[in-house]
């Protein structure tokens, strides 16, 4: 099995990229891989495993994807990091893995700032949206209403990140459940993010975890890209209204959104002892901060709707960790997490401060039950064989993809025959046509992966 | 019974397939039939193409003509035998080679689209369901029949296709030059031979006929005589008449034919009938199941220094030359290659 894989690389600061490096070497012990990149660096280490390739969209050796088995699309919400991948996407269908379902921040940073395309932007939110998209996303890039956040929420274009897709993989069951559903699409499953314990358990049961610090202290941390929908000022209030808030240390590790902002409000609660913004570190330094924390704090609100890799890595040092009751992370087993309900953060935070106070080893028992959730449903080698299928099922199902492209050059061609069919129309007719040939039950039978359902 | 027999044409572009039509139809006319060929126009490019003339194949209707049954349908071409008739046989010329035995090949063009591997899934998908709905399935060569066994695991019988006007083919005493009877086109290599022509120890000549696939080809022809300092050992005469083809036969050495993968390659049989040797290659498919190495020609490695020993060697030795063509006249004889046998296999 060939596989060509585009996806963001370390150093690229995504966790995407941490995604696949990690993933590599159980994916190459199963496939012959080629890794492609618009980025100019990558970590060599990355090619002790497979072979790296520098591409450009517009200018790609097309015969070498053709002589591969499959194409593998790594589609997020980052225009910076995905958009050379969904673009190539587009001509060169394949599997495309989504790690974000709302993908209007990809849309809108691809077609209105990189390709300076704003009419395809549109074009795409009406065709996707309707009218109603088209105009709430006018009036915002207008500056007459709301944000980008409010356009992904409610009008995240998924289904042009997969557009032509020969297979689809989320990471999360509520994923799933918002792909549109039928019988003619592609195969679509729904896998675990994948996440190896290759380091975390190790470090952990040699230290024998973190320990209280010297002077009765708990150590909170916060880590990854640190965006307005972190919770951060939630946390900020629980703690400065907390009585026995001297008794935790908050740690903040990652790129902030805003950090003159979040600094002013640190002042404002009267915490500045307590917390420390890092700032981006390198992953050793990380992993020291991780292994000396007694609990994580992993809030999204509002949540994109993906699957954390910054969760399983909590989980991969055993970290109890309180999340966000909300989308994936309100999926997560109840005794491996605690629940905070986005619409009683603080109180919710304090209570959970209070208990871990009063019983540190229940906290720790339900790390370790975090740990024992990942080696159970997140091994990479699992992950890999649920992928394969996808693979062998999305080739199956592309002669019939084919067709279908087929079936709306057909439709364009018939509706111009009568102003009365809009071309929609006569496309749908056209592929209705295209199966009563017999292309369809010959094809459908092994069109659909073992996990999840066809997409219409 | 009323017969119609589809195949395909590239508009202003004519060469054996199409002869092969024309003369089945007569052949059927001669047996009693009633026919006519159907020729569906073919473009290749840009790929999607490919499946819009497959669509449109399959939208045709040919059960009946006028309010009169069509009683059978042959099929002989890419996509014209996915025409659907409830009474169909096929006798397939060969398939959409892009998309099979010259996919990831030097040659293939289909590979290097973007959507290349869609398009040769569905014409594999097509072709694997629609093929087998034929009551009969036959190929043109043992070649062809190989390649539907291998990519689709569709049993055809082979079933050779007769020369056109084989009784006019006549053979003279050899001139000073060896033939090449082809549309000039990279699979069939003419290229190769003026490569092979600069590096033969004596003064072989080499006498092109056929027109350039693309004006230019041609001139790329040219251009590389001239480099490999053969232009004056070589003859560019274009299109030539089908009495003048066999006078340039006739007055041959021998004839050299070093396509890539030929489906079949009447050449071979026109030699034959032409009592003259022909010189091939390994891997030229077709012409393999008529050359029998030093009996009625040369089997040559497709590599200049292989093809210029060849060449060396029929020039060099005239008397076994034409003794190999006798022979090549014998075998082609003794294979009862006849429209009659054709007409009778596709009916039974």
């Amino acid at each position: 099995m060939k596989l060509n894989w585009f996806s963001p690389l370390p150093p690229a600061q995504t966790d995407i990229a941490s995604y696949t490096a990690r993933l590599l070497p159980a994916l190459a012990a199963r496939a012959e891989v080629t890794l492609w990149t618009d980025a100019s660096e990558w970590d060599a280490e990355l090619e002790k495993y497979a072979e790296v390739r520098r591409y450009d969209p517009e200018c790609l050796a097309w015969a070498d994807l053709n002589r591969g088995d499959m194409c593998i699309y790594h589609v997020g919400n980052n225009a910076l990091f995905h958009g050379a991948i969904w673009q190539t996407s587009r001509r060169h269908p394949g599997v495309v893995v989504l790690h974000d379902t709302s993908l209007q921040h990809l849309f809108a940073g691809l077609f209105l700032q990189q390709l300076n395309d704003s009419a395809r932007y549109f074009s795409a939110m009406e065709r996707y949206h309707g009218v109603t998209g088209r105009v709430e996303a006018e009036q915002v890039f207008n500056g007459l209403a709301n944000d980008l956040d409010y356009l992904g929420k409610h009008y995240p274009l998924t289904s042009l990140g997969i557009a032509d897709a020969l297979g689809v993989v989320v990471h999360t069951e509520g994923g799933l459940s918002l792909l549109k559903r039928g019988g003619n699409g592609p195969p679509a499953a729904y896998i675990p993010l994948p996440f190896g314990d290759e380091h975390g358990r190790a470090r952990r049961s040699e230290s024998g975890g973190a320990s209280e610090t010297g002077d009765a202290r708990y150590r909170l941390i916060v880590f990854g890209h640190i965006g307005s929908n972190r919770g951060l000022e939630s946390v900020f209030d629980a703690l400065a209204s907390l009585p026995a808030r001297n008794r935790f240390r908050l740690d903040v590790y990652g790129r902030i959104w805003n950090e003159n902002y979040l600094r002013a409000k640190i002042y404002a609660c009267g915490i500045d002892q307590l917390v420390t913004l890092h700032g981006f570190v390198p992953d050793e330094d990380l992993n020291a901060a991780l292994a000396a924390a007694h609990l994580a704090i992993n809030l999204r609100f509002p949540s994109m709707g993906e699957a954390s890799g910054s969760q399983l890595r909590l989980w991969s040092w055993a970290l109890p960790s309180l999340v966000t009751a909300l989308d994936w992370y309100a999926t997560l087993p109840a005794d491996a997490v605690a629940f905070v309900r986005p619409d009683h953060d603080v109180e919710d935070l304090q209570k959970h401060l209070n208990a871990f106070l009063s019983d540190p080893a229940s906290f720790a028992q339900m790390g370790e039950r975090g740990r024992q959730t990942l080696e159970k449903h997140h091994a990479p080698g699992k992950y890999v064989d649920d992928l394969l299928e996808v693979v062998a099922a999305a080739q199956r199902f592309r002669p019939r993809a084919a067709l279908y492209q087929l079936a709306e050059r057909a439709g364009e061609c018939m509706s111009a025959w009568s102003d009365s069919v809009p071309g929609a129309e006569a496309c749908a007719r056209a592929a209705e046509f295209i199966d009563s040939l017999g292309f369809r039950s010959r094809l459908t039978a092994k069109g659909s992966a073992s996990r999840g359902k066809p997409l219409s | 019974m009323r017969i119609l027999v589809a195949t395909t044409q590239v508009p202003f572009v004519g060469g054996g397939a199409e002869m092969l039509a024309l003369k089945l139809c007569d052949a059927f006319r001669s047996a009693g039939h009633e026919a006519e060929t159907v020729a569906i126009p073919f473009k290749w490019y840009p790929p999607e193409k490919i499946l819009d003339h497959m669509l449109a194949c399959r939208l045709l209707d040919l059960t009946e003509s006028a309010g009169t049954r069509v009683d059978l349908l042959v099929g002989l071409k890419f996509p014209a035998y996915l025409i659907p008739h409830p009474n169909k046989v096929l006798w397939i010329l060969h398939q959409h080679r892009a998309a099979y035995e010259l996919w990831d090949h030097p040659l293939g063009d289909l590979i290097h689209a973007a959507n290349g591997a869609h398009l040769r899934d569905a014409i594999w998908s097509a072709d694997r369901q629609i093929i087998p709905e034929a009551k009969a399935v036959f190929a043109l060569s043992r070649n062809v029949a190989a390649r539907l066994s291998k990519f689709c695991g569709i049993d055809a019988t082979p079933l050779y296709a007769p020369v056109p006007d084989a009784d006019k083919f006549h053979c003279a005493p050899a001139e000073d030059y060896l033939f090449y009877p082809s549309r000039l086109s990279r699979v069939k290599r003419q290229g190769l031979v003026l490569e092979a022509l600069s590096r033969c120890r004596g003064g072989v000549r080499v006498r092109f006929a056929g027109a350039p696939e693309k004006p230019s080809y041609a001139e790329e022809l040219e251009a590389l005589a001239e480099r490999l300092g053969v232009r004056e050992r070589v003859q560019w005469l274009g299109t030539v008449t089908e009495e003048e083809k066999r006078e340039l036969y006739a007055g041959s050495v021998g004839v050299v034919f070093p396509p890539v993968d030929e489906d079949y390659g009447y050449v071979t049989l026109e030699a034959m009938l032409s009592a003259k040797p022909v010189i091939t290659c390994a891997d030229s498919g077709g012409p393999l199941e008529f050359v029998l190495h030093e009996e009625n020609g040369l089997i040559a490695e497709p590599t200049p220094d292989g093809l210029a020993a060849a060449l060396d060697y029929v020039w060099e030795n005239r008397t076994r030359a034409q003794r190999w063509g006798e022979a090549g006249r014998a075998h082609h004889q003794s294979m009862n290659i006849t429209w009659p046998e054709v007409v009778r296999k596709l009916l039974s």
